[in-house]
């Protein structure tokens, strides 16, 4: 991977670069000399350090575990003291919050006028501040002041979504904010219970493909409730949340995202269909049939005969109790959800498959991962030092010769990732399939490892070498590592290399103004419909009804409203 | 028929007893659930098989709490503010629950005072303009942002003033043909026959300020300033939800550590602690008798 | 004329009543201050109901719509159903917790053996400070269809109740299970209330032959009366909010028929985006509700009975 350019070098071609990068986020138009100011020069050291201490006033997005050592806050841990020491940045934060506190926090600095210098901000109040004017074009900023690494990330998603990485957040051709990026992972996978499959000598995946079709997921299903390899005296079949459907990236988990696709189905998506208009996914034929076939399976007990009363954390027990061995879920389950089946069942092992439709493929729809924008505020003085603040972590610091950068580094990584001074991302969109061949290279063979882009990879490299070393004594971290990159990516890899993945665009994302004031109804009786389609308090027949009544109590006035976004835009 | 009598009456008070008794359990026994939780091994919990009796013992949650300094700190903060909040309220309610609880003819101004509480009761603002205020008069992220909105708990008042309103007017001529103004009124008759009253607001102020939340996450900017209701309250998080919201994979590890609900059980049976503890030295106030003393001719 | 028939004592009386309604003014001057600056002074912000606020533009600055959010609150499809659920709710609960608190309190005077009362006084008012949050999962477990109430109905034959995923069953689960929680902590100012009964009236009725019952009827329930109506009072203007906490974790789309409620639908909406306007649109409608329901109840408490509230 290409390392730090040297700064001289690299000038002449990031301007070539950064005016490519302009006008395809424009759209194709030239920008006009009017809106760039008259100080766009040269800038011979975009990373230079400050002479003064320079404060950048963050709102700050917090986790739940920062893992934080003693002594240490969020304004003063390694992240910190390596900013100072390079670029003689402080951080001083104006909020610190979690979640949805953390967006209450920030509407209450935007309604008392007090806003952060920077502050990570959701779309719909990125929108409000474009509006008000209240936030800082930073189009010429990132031009002049990113790094090559950082452009080429934000490039490398031009053909994913539709206008490229910075289409949501260019408003009138200028970019109003730094948008969090990062890769899809893959399919929304079932992951299944290995050892139960041996021990029952079930052949899962004979062609090794990687897929399964549905009959085959109904079929093992059967077999774990019919012989209960877990011996609870109560088996449960493929455990379903109370929202069975899912248009988050990775399709959500506990969900049946992964079986309505491969019915070419993408409920709570708007898609385009053969003839260009768009359409909600969940009216489609395609997801009536897939809800017709739920509730037949859920009739024969193959779903959970509790879907709609068990919660989220009800499905997990059920695995950690050994009661079932099927999930469905992103690549990264087994390191937050399946490790306490490890610690309860030393034997448990886990092998994801993707469910394909009828001619093998596997149908999936492009969705970022997240809805973060990093804004400035309007008149402060110091907005190349953000972009600085995103070279150093994003760029530097997230590359091969990290260490050197930052000797601590090891150390920082034992804190959570919310510690950086900004809660973002920025990595390019092949960026989990690289991992992948970077990290089972490195297994197979150990000089490989120089070879790591992320420092977060060699350490996992540590963690898988560990565990084979060691299968039954290591630590269920290791093996949680092992099993989401060797088989979670793994299988991402395969799929992409054996060009199975069947990809779609989305139609359209984001909100429009009859959404403000409807959508919760429509979601309302979705959600219902949905529910008791699939648990058969509904026929399947009430889905046409269902159909016509979101149509009639304001989805026609957002669909058309989409399409006018959609092309308009 | 006296005999008859003691039968039923010893019936009755057994039931009586039973039925006590029973609602007493079934309190006790959702509690008894949560110690159990507490004390549990993550696996077990998580697979709800956690009953009265704890499931693979261990005390790491507790572990894990007691060397959590941001606990404790936590903890810290809302004790100086229960103790604040307390003082402020028990000062403010007393001073306006008398002249309230006076006849119109008494004070005049009764009506329009009662009036405004009302109002004030019923209607609020909402989040937003008090944020402002709070923010404009400098409070935020101070510990008075905590306590100063709520000085006056309107419907404490309102109880109180009733409880004032009982109290036999013979008292209070007297008092007052022995010269005294309606500050010594309120110091040497009222208060003393009004101890059970007072015992309940105080224990609603405690109680209230104690178990607060939001205040917190509005008024409080900093992690380490957090009331402990409010760092609790933050470490229940929904790991679907933050999976939907596009947690990556280590916040998400990281998240699964520290909010398993053993822990969470833990956290909260230490902060229910004070309040286990407080109730039975404010029950000794809850006592009959003192307003017959002093009535007996 | 008048001043020459005024009495030396009617002077005196009078002027003491000036100086004390002095003293009076004084005495409730330090919470009024208080009640002006953080109760009166936001309340400007209820203009934000009849605006679209956006919080860029603040509250002076926002465009005002009138009664945009009230007509829109009164279109949406199901809200005659969302209000019916949340009526129905919150007087269930208003009205057993009421009950149950009042009938413990009562009991619990005729215990005798004071370490018994301490303790179970003590017991019962805990389940109040746990939070919804571990409460459910503590209810999902129990009352689910493997939980343990299941399994007792399934044993005397009853058979399993989906009591989380029934439309008919979910109201009363709520109800019971919040009663439970709040009973003990109510059961306070009833036994306050109890404990200020001049126990020279028990005396007085036990020397006219009265029995426990009697007794309880005609001295222990007047002399609460005052504070029973007042607490009544107070919950009626609570009547719109049916429990926030408890039914976001406990509910789920299969159950929004009944157990959806005004403050869920709100929160859901919030979830979209912002939403100031309407939520303080939505509160500033169950306040007016809240206080035509009080002022009533107030007003048939003042015919019917002596008991003065306000």
């Amino acid at each position: 991977m290409k390392r730090k350019h040297i700064v001289k070098r690299s000038v002449a071609f990031a301007l070539a670069a950064s005016l490519a990068v302009g006008l395809s986020a424009c759209g194709g138009s030239t920008p006009s000399a009017s809106s760039k100011p008259a100080t766009a020069s040269k800038v011979t050291n975009p990373m230079a350090k400050y002479d003064q201490p320079i404060v950048v006033n963050t709102g700050r997005q917090t986790a739940t575990n920062a893992r934080l050592p003693k002594g240490d806050t969020y304004e003063n841990n390694e992240y910190t003291r390596i900013l100072k020491e390079k670029l003689n940045i402080v951080i001083k934060d104006a909020f610190e919050a979690n979640g949805a506190d953390y967006d209450r926090q920030v509407s209450l600095a935007v309604a008392s006028s007090s806003l952060p210098d920077m502050m990570l901000v959701n779309h719909n109040d990125l929108k409000e501040m474009v509006d008000n004017d209240q936030i800082m074009d930073l189009s010429d900023v990132y031009n002049q002041y990113a790094s090559d690494k950082i452009k080429e990330i934000y490039n490398s998603f031009k053909d994913v979504y539709d206008g490229g990485a910075f289409k949501k957040c260019t408003f009138d051709g200028k970019i109003m904010a730094m948008p969090d990026v990062g890769g899809d992972a893959g399919s929304n996978a079932a992951w299944i219970r290995q050892d139960w499959a041996d021990k029952l000598g079930i052949k899962l995946d004979p062609d090794g493909d990687g897929c399964l079709t549905p009959d085959e997921l109904k079929n093992v299903a059967k077999q774990f409730i019919a012989k209960d390899p877990g011996k609870t005296g109560k088996p449960v079949g493929i455990p379903v949340q109370q929202f069975p459907t899912d248009g988050s990236n990775g399709g959500g988990s506990f969900t049946l995202t992964g079986i309505a696709n491969s019915f070419n189905a993408f409920p709570k998506h708007w898609q385009k269909d053969k003839d260009g208009k768009i359409v909600y996914g969940s009216l489609t034929n395609e997801t009536k049939e897939f809800l017709t076939t739920m509730a037949s399976w859920f009739k024969e007990g193959i779903l959970d005969p509790q879907t709609g009363t068990r919660t989220w954390n009800d499905c997990q027990g059920l695995l950690v109790n050994n009661q079932s061995g099927i999930a469905f879920g992103p690549w990264h389950m087994p390191d937050w959800c399946f490790n306490l089946v490890k610690e309860k069942d030393p034997n448990a092992e886990f092998r994801c498959y993707a469910i394909a439709d009828k001619n093998g493929k596997v149908n999936l729809m492009h969705v970022s991962p997240s809805d973060k924008y990093l804004v400035v505020r309007k008149g402060y003085q110091h907005p190349e030092a953000v972009m600085k603040i995103l070279n150093l972590f994003y760029d530097t610091l997230n590359g091969k010769d990290a260490a050197k950068a930052m000797p601590n580094i090891s150390k920082a990584m034992q804190m959570d990732n919310s510690t950086k001074p900004v809660n973002m991302e920025i990595l390019d969109a092949k960026l989990y399939l690289r991992s992948y061949e970077q990290i089972s290279a490195a297994v197979k063979d150990p000089s490989k490892v120089n070879d790591i882009d992320m420092a977060e990879d060699r350490m996992i490299v540590t963690e898988i070498n560990e565990y084979n070393k060691n299968k039954k004594s290591a630590p269920v971290e290791d093996w949680s590592h092992y099993t989401s990159r060797m088989f979670g990516l793994g299988l991402y890899y395969k799929l992409t290399e054996k060009n199975l993945f069947n990809w779609q665009v989305p139609g359209f994302t984001g909100t429009t103004d009859s959404m403000e004031s409807m959508w919760t109804n429509l979601d309302k009786l979705e959600s219902e419909n949905v529910i008791k389609i699939i648990t058969g308090a509904a026929q399947p027949n009430s889905f046409d009804k269902f159909v016509s009544d979101w149509k009639a109590q304001g989805g026609s006035q957002i669909t058309s409203e989409v399409e006018s976004q959609a092309s308009g835009k | 028929m006296k005999q008859c009598n003691n039968g039923w009456a010893k019936a009755g008070k057994i039931i009586i007893y039973v039925i006590i008794i029973l609602m007493g359990l079934t309190c006790l026994l959702p509690l008894l659930n949560i110690v159990a939780i507490s004390f549990s091994g993550s696996a077990a919990v998580t697979g709800n098989q956690v009953g009265f009796i704890p499931v693979d013992f261990t005390l790491a949650p507790y572990q894990k709490m007691l060397a959590d300094s941001q606990f404790w700190r936590s903890f810290l903060i809302s004790a100086v503010r229960v103790v604040l909040q307390l003082a402020l309220n028990m000062v403010l309610i007393v001073l306006m629950a008398y002249p309230l609880s006076k006849s119109k003819r008494e004070f005049h101004a009764r009506g329009t005072y009662m009036k405004l509480l009302i109002f004030a009761m019923l209607f609020n603002g909402g989040m937003i303009p008090t944020y402002l205020l709070v923010k404009d008069l400098g409070l935020l992220n101070t510990i008075w942002a905590l306590v100063l909105p709520g000085a006056v708990p309107i419907f404490n008042v309102i109880l109180v003033m009733n409880f004032f309103a009982g109290v036999p007017k013979s008292l209070e001529e007297a008092a007052v043909m022995d010269g005294a103004n309606p500050m010594q009124v309120l110091w040497k008759v009222y208060l003393p026959c009004s101890v059970p009253v007072l015992a309940t607001i105080a224990l609603f102020s405690i109680v209230g300020s104690w178990n607060d939340f939001f205040s917190g996450l509005i008024y409080i900017t900093k992690v380490n300033n957090f009331p402990l209701m409010t760092y609790i309250q933050s470490l229940n998080v929904n790991i679907a939800d933050l999976l939907k919201a596009g947690a990556s994979s280590s916040t998400l590890t990281n998240i699964a550590e520290l909010t398993n609900k053993n822990l969470n059980a833990a956290k909260i049976v230490v902060s229910t602690i004070p309040l286990i503890v407080i109730y039975p030295f404010l029950q000794k106030y809850f006592v009959t008798g003192i307003v017959v003393g002093a009535v007996k001719e | 004329m008048e001043l020459l028939h005024k009495t030396k004592v009617q002077n005196a009386v009078s002027g003491r009543m000036r100086s004390q309604n002095a003293m009076f003014h004084f005495m409730m001057l330090p919470g009024m201050i208080f009640l002006i600056v953080f109760s009166y002074i936001p309340m400007v912000g209820i203009i934000m109901a009849f605006e679209n606020f956006t919080a860029a533009k603040g509250i002076f600055g926002s465009p005002f719509v009138g009664l945009k959010h009230f007509q829109y609150m009164f279109s949406l499809p199901d809200i005659w159903v969302i209000i019916r659920n949340t009526l129905c709710i919150a007087i269930g609960k208003m009205l057993l917790t009421t009950l149950l608190a009042i009938i413990f309190a009562i009991l619990l005077n005729e215990i005798r053996v004071n370490w018994m009362k301490k303790t179970i006084q003590t017991v019962v008012y805990l389940p109040h400070f746990l939070s919804w949050v571990i409460l459910a999962t503590v209810v999902v477990n129990m009352f689910n269809l493997d939980g343990s109430v299941n399994q007792i109905l399934n044993k005397i034959g009853i058979g399993s109740m989906n009591f989380l995923g029934s439309n008919t069953l979910f109201q009363p689960l709520l109800i019971m299970t919040d009663v439970w929680k709040e009973f003990g902590y109510s059961s306070i100012v009833f036994l306050a209330a109890i404990t200020s009964i001049d126990p020279g009236l028990y005396e007085a009725a036990a020397i006219d032959g009265a029995n426990w019952w009697q007794k309880t009827w005609h001295v222990t329930l007047p002399g609460m009366l005052s504070i029973i109506l007042l607490i009544s009072v107070m919950n009626i203007a609570n009547v719109l909010n049916a429990g926030f906490d408890q039914v976001y974790n406990l509910y789920s789309p299969m159950v929004y028929e009944t157990g959806d409620i005004i403050d869920t639908y709100v929160y859901r909406m919030g979830l979209l985006n912002h939403q100031y306007s309407f939520s303080t649109a939505v509160g500033l409608f169950k306040s007016f509700v809240g206080m035509f329901l009080m002022l009533f109840v107030n007003g048939l408490s003042k015919k019917f009975t002596d008991a003065r509230i306000f």
